[in-house]
């Protein structure tokens, strides 16, 4: 009986853990820059990781180049750069759907993950 | 001339946003493998759900991320209909991706997005079956990975019949609106004993 309810918790909290995270990029007002980089923006920027790979380290034969460990303020300027409709093309539509906290939040969070050796 | 107006109305249900193909295209079928767990899936686990049905790959630079997140922003405006919409995502480069890059992939878009993976025989009679133009060239003299694909998406209803063809989620100016309006009205409207039929053909 405590082993079935035991069971019964952890795959509660599996569900929750799972849930929360696709909750949190529409309900919360926060901004989260591992969400966006991870599933998008409420406004449909496509996740970053998808082209920039899970780590943002880039994926092999990708042309979107590794992300981790840059400096903020380089990528938020590349961002800011993009939203104003210059550059590469897909990274304008990306771009285009952040707003500006959230374009910095996701800079900040890309910049604080470890790059490659 | 008033009253004629609305009569017509009447006898006629209003045009889809997208390409209407019910009775033109073949009905959903389809086994493959689910990512990332790898089990053995087939049409007959999609019934009663709305189908939507994409060929692409992971390491797509452009197109498939577009085309899955406008598709995830219209299914957010459905709200709980959503549940009842599964998009799946046909890889048409199996040797990049396994069933665990493609299960990563698919949940960076959330719960109602399925990656899934044949065999290189599997994949070509699915795509024959849909008209679906794709063809992969691994690297060699000069140029890298290049895969070509078509972008469109198929809807099938509740019994698998083919209801919608949506030309293309990446373009400038993707109508995420009329898809949305579309699923909609594909979730309340039960498929007729017509429709039941085609999907047997
Ligand atoms: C569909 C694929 C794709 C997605 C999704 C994507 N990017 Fe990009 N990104 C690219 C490509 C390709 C480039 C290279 C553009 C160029 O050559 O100018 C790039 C470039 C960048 C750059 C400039 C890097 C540099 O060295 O100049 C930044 C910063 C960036 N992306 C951030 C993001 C963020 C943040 C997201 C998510 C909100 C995102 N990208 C989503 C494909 C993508």
């Amino acid at each position: 009986m405590n082993r079935r309810l035991t069971l019964l918790t952890t795959v509660l909290c599996l569900a929750l853990a799972v849930a929360v995270p696709f909750n949190a990029a529409t309900a919360s007002d926060d901004v989260s820059g591992q969400n966006i980089y991870m599933h998008g923006s409420p406004e449909g920027a496509a996740p970053c990781a998808a082209c920039h790979g899970l780590q943002a380290r880039g994926r092999p034969g990708m042309e979107a180049p590794a992300l981790a460990g840059r400096p903020v303020a380089l990528l938020e300027e590349r961002l800011t750069f993009f939203a104003s409709g210059k550059g590469n093309a897909i990274m304008r539509i990306i771009a285009g759907k952040l707003t500006a906290r959230e374009r910095s939040a996701v800079a900040r969070y890309v910049s604080g993950l470890p790059a490659a050796e | 001339m008033a009253l004629a107006a609305p009569l017509v109305a009447c006898d006629q249900a209003p045009p889809w946003h997208d390409i209407d193909v019910s009775g033109t295209s073949p009905s959903l079928s389809f086994t493959l493998r689910r990512a990332p767990d790898g089990k053995l899936v087939t049409q007959a686990d999609m019934r009663g759900k709305i189908v939507m049905l994409y060929f692409g790959y992971t390491f797509c630079p452009d197109v498939c991320p577009l085309t899955l997140q406008n598709v995830n922003q219209a299914l957010t405006r459905l709200g709980p209909a959503a549940s009842e919409i599964r998009f799946l995502f046909v890889t048409v480069d199996p040797n990049r991706d396994s069933l665990n890059v493609l299960g990563q992939y698919m949940s960076l878009f959330g719960p109602n997005f399925v990656g899934l993976r044949g065999t290189p025989d599997q994949l070509a009679r699915l795509a024959q079956r849909y008209r679906v133009a794709y063809s992969v060239t691994p690297p060699g003299n000069g140029h890298g990975y290049e895969v070509i694909h078509s972008a469109v998406i198929y809807v099938f209803d509740q019994s698998g019949a083919a209801k919608l063809l949506v030309p293309s989620m990446a373009s400038q100016t993707p109508d995420i609106d009329g898809l949305a309006e579309d699923l909609q009205r594909l979730t309340r409207s039960h498929p007729t004993w017509l429709g039941k039929l085609e999907a047997l053909v």
